[in-house]
């Protein structure tokens, strides 16, 4: 049996530690797990304290009275452990007031039994006095409490052992290090106090696991100097994990191998129109019939939910286990929704400016066979006004594709009463026959510079293609707390209808003239610059309503 | 042919240079350890403690060893937390601090951790005396009161800054070995008590005397701040003239011994011609020999 002194040099020697390495880590608060540190380390002192000054004591109410005050100690480890372990491991949804309170009830009705003791002798059943070495000491049968505790201490440092064990596998070698050097000073006093408690140790009825905490403290001492403990902290990865998956602009979705869903990330709710809580636990086929069928198909991959204008690319990775068994699958869904609006308005593009061209080559074609023969003036002028056109296609194409790549820039926002006056002007000068009215709005609203485009084309496309005998254009303005309505009306003969199917559905449509790139231009620039447009059209004329947020005021 | 006497001399000086500048090389770093780390604190609170347990007759214990541990990490902690306010007023110590703040800090934490465990030996009184100056310093030195709060940090109260350092400092260096070694209090004990806190308040302003610049910007209010320099000695005198009445009284009635109270006198005699020195020479000297003017005692009885 070691000596009472040898036994006395380690608690204190337990104690030193405890007291550097607390200190230690209240200095890197608030780094997850210092706090809990600073608690473990303080509850071993005073384990450790409470147990000399037990061996010291004269009197044998002295000593039971440290024998119970160190029990806040023994109670306080277990917890302050766990909490260490959660919040260095990044599990802090489990360390707020709420669990902390949780977890410590179990030892809070311990101190109180233990103070208690006498009246109903739950924790202890009686005591023995041993004399050993020249000493005195208590030893106290166990009663059923005291077990209950025991359980439930050793519950707590097992539980904490498994984020440890996570790390252990890390990666990153400081977190394998650090990781092993906590588990380390875990391990010294569990096996320690599982022999005392056992039996195994000759040590007079003292129990010698805050001796063992010298070993936790130095592992831990050991940890924050060497291995950098607060210096580089593995606490993000399950939250930048998690905040990934949650936050990530693709929708997932995890099913296990019954296709039930056991997890889906906001977006993905929101694409398939369903809350997390009422998806989680269904099968995909109750959730999205649609989808389940699209992610086990081999060609289509774009998934259109019902009742929503956007598309989806589904991709599918399978989720294996260790032994490479499949235990499930995780579904994303990318919004490509912007890619095939593109990709509509380029097909439209290249349809109208298709049909433009070769209309006017078969003009120019049938009558330069007729100018070969015959000096005509009149065939002449359809040829140069046919080249003409041509010319003007070019330049409206060139127009909406310098609205795509503005699309794609960082733009600056223009005052709006400034676009609608130069706008105004210019069709005046343009088009002096026609007679253009602006009502004003407020001159501080200030919008997206695109709209500078797309109301010039609206104002002068009214302006343009107005046949009446008194032509007339009004422009008014009606603002809003987010957002500004412009309308431009005229009392034109009006936009064919399979025009305005054109760029209201994209749909295939064979165009007679080229005003389709005019509307085209509006619709496509007022989409891109956030705004939305409206046509109302008859044969009296025609309104186009712009609706544009609101950039600021000034 | 006879030697050249000069060429002796020459030798010997160049030699005398090479002993005085190895001495400089090796004894400046000590030097700045010893002092700047607030490792002389340490000697000077055992020394006090030895004093005060040849003073009331106590037997040796580890309460000094306690002592001196538990003030280099207090003191060394006071260091790295005061080294922004230092780099206006002692622009070198906090250099020092900086450079070596990781390992301070490291060995503020083993010594606090030691002075502890040995405290324990003294049993739960003296374990719980060992935590009372890292309290104190805590509240003391931290802003624990939200800003706009009522209450200011104790650190800028006058007077009440200077009697919390002084009072926790005296009820270590008189009651630790009293307490260690488990005797009862001397009826000497509150006398020696009320002496050590007398000469620890004046050791505190003393050096505020030279940091009234930098307290002053920082809002702390402290003798020199508020009345002046010559206002902080004239105070430090009424309270110097107080002690000596106290000691007085305490020999007229028996309490004191001849040798207690003739040490006593000698200690505030040197303090008296620190105080009268204030403003006349540099205040970093008068501080560390402030914090010395009650060695001479142990000085004597050594001798």
């Amino acid at each position: 049996m070691p000596s009472l002194v040898v036994i006395k040099l380690a608690l204190l020697a337990s104690i030193a530690a405890g007291i550097s390495v607390g200190l230690l880590a209240w200095r890197e608060r608030p780094k997850p797990g210092s706090v809990p540190l600073v608690l473990l380390m303080a509850a071993q002192s005073w384990w450790s304290a409470a147990l000399i000054f037990q061996v010291q004591a004269a009197s044998l109410e002295a000593k039971l009275f440290f024998i119970d005050i160190s029990w806040v100690g023994v109670t306080l480890l277990p917890v302050a452990w766990l909490l260490f372990v959660l919040e260095y491991g990044g599990y802090n949804e489990y360390t707020t007031r709420r669990h902390v309170a949780g977890i410590m009830l179990v030892p809070a009705i311990t101190i109180f039994l233990v103070l208690t003791n006498d009246y109903h002798q739950l924790v202890y059943r009686g005591l023995e006095i041993i004399e050993r070495n020249g000493a005195t000491m208590v030893s106290r049968t166990p009663a059923v409490w005291f077990w209950v505790i025991a359980a439930y201490t050793y519950l707590l440092g097992l539980l904490g052992l498994i984020p440890m064990l996570d790390l252990v596998t890390s990666q990153v070698r400081s977190f394998r290090n650090q990781s092993v050097a906590l588990l380390l000073g875990l391990f010294a006093p569990l096996v320690t106090n599982l022999l005392f408690l056992f039996g195994y140790l000759p040590t007079a009825g003292i129990d010698p696991t805050p001796v063992a905490f010298t070993v936790s403290g130095t592992a831990c001492l050991f940890a924050l100097t060497r291995f950098e403990l607060f210096g580089s902290s593995p606490t993000p990865i399950r939250h930048a994990r998690r905040a990934l998956y949650k936050q990530m602009q693709e929708g997932a979705i995890v099913l296990d191998t019954h296709d039930t869903v056991v997890d889906m990330n906001d977006e993905a709710a929101s694409v398939l129109q369903t809350t997390r809580e009422e998806a989680l636990g269904r099968n995909l086929n109750d959730v999205s019939p649609d989808l389940l069928s699209i992610g086990g198909s081999a060609g289509n991959h774009v998934f259109n939910p019902p009742k929503n204008t956007r598309s989806y690319d589904v991709s599918e990775s399978q989720l294996t286990d260790i032994h490479d068994r499949t235990i499930g699958r995780i579904i994303t869904l990318h919004d490509i929704s912007d890619l095939f609006r593109m990709q509509q308005r380029l097909e439209v593009l290249h349809r109208v400016f298709r049909h433009n061209i070769r209309t006017n080559i078969q003009v120019i074609l049938g009558h330069a066979g007729h100018l070969a023969t015959h000096n005509s003036q009149q065939k002449a002028d359809i040829l140069k006004q046919n080249a003409i056109e041509i010319e003007e296609t070019g330049e409206k194409v060139r127009n909406i594709i310098d609205v795509f790549e503005e699309g794609r820039k960082d733009r600056e926002n223009l005052r709006l009463h400034a676009i609608l006056r130069e706008c105004v002007d210019a069709t005046a000068r343009s088009y002096p026959d026609v007679t253009v009215e602006y009502d004003p709005g407020p001159e501080d609203i200030v919008v997206d510079s695109l709209f500078d485009i797309v109301c010039s084309n609206v104002i002068e496309n009214a302006a343009q293609h107005n046949s009446s005998s008194e032509p007339w254009v009004r422009v008014g303005v009606e603002p809003g707390e987010e957002t500004v309505t412009v309308q431009v009306a005229d009392n034109g003969p009006g936009i064919e209808s399979h025009e305005l199917a054109l760029v209201e559905e994209g749909t295939e449509t064979p165009l007679k003239h080229g005003s389709g790139f005019g509307l085209a231009l509006t619709a496509w620039g007022a989409d891109i610059a956030g705004g939305s447009v409206a046509f109302e059209s008859d044969s009296s004329g025609t309104c186009v309503t712009l609706e544009m947020p609101v950039a600021g005021r000034r | 042919m006879q030697a050249n006497p000069q060429n002796n001399v020459n030798g010997l000086s160049v030699l005398y240079g090479l002993l005085q500048a190895w001495v400089y090389r090796l004894g400046r770093p000590v030097r700045d350890a010893l002092l700047y780390s607030s490792a002389y604190l340490a000697f000077i609170a055992a020394g006090e403690v030895l004093i005060v347990t040849e003073l009331l007759s106590l037997p040796l214990s580890p309460a000094p060893l306690v002592a001196a541990l538990l003030t280099f990490a207090v003191y060394g902690n006071d260091r790295l937390a005061d080294v922004e306010a230092d780099e206006k007023t002692s622009p070198a110590r906090a250099a020092f601090v900086r450079r070596n703040q990781d390992l301070l800090y490291s060995l503020s934490a083993v010594a606090y951790g030691l002075g502890v465990a040995l405290a324990v030996l003294g049993g739960p009184v003296a374990f719980a005396m060992a935590f009372l100056p890292g309290v104190v310093w805590l509240c003391y030195a931290s802003d624990l009161f939200p800003d706009g709060a009522r209450l200011r940090p104790l650190k800028r109260v006058l007077i009440l800054n200077s009697t919390l350092v002084a009072a926790v400092w005296a009820v270590g260096m008189t009651f630790l070995p009293i307490v260690f070694v488990g005797a009862p209090i001397p009826a000497s004990a509150p006398i020696i008590y009320v002496f050590f806190f007398g000469t620890a308040f004046a050791n505190v302003e003393i050096p505020n005397v030279g940091d009234r610049g930098g307290d002053r910007e920082a809002g702390v209010e402290t003798l020199p701040v508020v009345f002046g320099v010559d206002g902080t000695r004239k105070a430090l005198y009424g309270l110097l003239a107080l002690l000596a009445a106290i000691v007085g009284v305490g020999f007229g009635a028996g309490v004191l011994g001849l040798e207690t109270t003739a040490g006593l006198s000698v200690s505030l005699l040197c303090l008296l011609t620190v105080v009268t020195c204030l403003g006349r020479i540099r205040n970093d000297i008068l501080t560390v020999a402030a914090e010395c003017s009650r060695l001479p005692i142990l000085v004597i009885w050594l001798l």
